[in-house]
């Protein structure tokens, strides 16, 4: 095995995986799901600005 | 990568949002990925959590499914698939407490020698100034949140250490 091959883990995985399109988060584009997070989130990289 | 994944993963059209199964002891139990971009440019948050498909989204619980593993090899994957499509984008992982984080920490120094490979993952925390700075990836060091980056193909075969 050549060291392009062993450094395919990651991508051997994300080739393992099965997507399927779901209208249900289609329906949620623009909502944040996770909005106390997203708001830490933003203090954080405010800080850092 | 010695984690094991979910391998069905529903996501939305714009791959900002992506749902799969978590499986174990307390049941079947949705999770959710969610990117959401920040007003700081390039960057974007990544958030994980439970969905019960109600109204109440914000989740900040630990399921304790008995997948812990599972599900962040999933998300790490997810991760990857994502900066398929967005590789200049910039990722803010945060746990939801110190708690989380110091998982997260966990989580990538078990991992680290297959993510080092693919992603760019430096730790947000405080200098000697109590001042916010990025640094480079330290995995004894406790970091307030930790910056993903996906690595250019060129550096994905020799990555530095």
């Amino acid at each position: 095995m050549n060291k392009d091959m062993k450094n395919q883990d990651i991508v051997e995985l994300y080739s393992q995986l099965r997507f399927r399109r779901s209208p249900e988060l289609d329906s949620l584009r623009n909502t944040v799901l996770f909005p106390r997070k997203v708001s830490r989130a933003q203090t954080l990289l405010e800080e850092l600005a | 990568m010695n984690f094991p994944i979910y391998k069905d993963i529903y996501n939305s059209r714009d791959w900002m949002t992506f749902q799969f199964e978590s499986n174990g002891p307390k049941g079947r139990i949705w999770k959710v990925i969610q990117f959401t971009r920040m007003r700081k440019r390039g960057y974007y948050n990544l958030a994980l959590g439970d969905w019960n498909g109600g109204d109440d989204l914000d989740f900040e619980t630990v399921t304790h499914n008995g997948d812990r593993e599972k599900v962040l090899g999933t998300a790490a994957v997810a991760v990857f698939a994502w900066t398929e499509r967005y590789p200049r984008r910039k990722i803010l992982i945060q746990g939801s407490n110190a708690v989380r984080t110091r998982l997260y920490r966990m989580a990538i120094n078990k991992a680290w020698n297959e993510l080092n490979k693919v992603f760019l993952i430096r730790g947000l925390g405080r200098n000697e100034a109590n001042k916010l700075v990025i640094s480079a990836y330290d995995p004894k060091k406790i970091f307030e949140a930790y910056i993903v980056q996906r690595r250019p193909l060129n550096e994905f075969a020799n990555p530095p250490p």
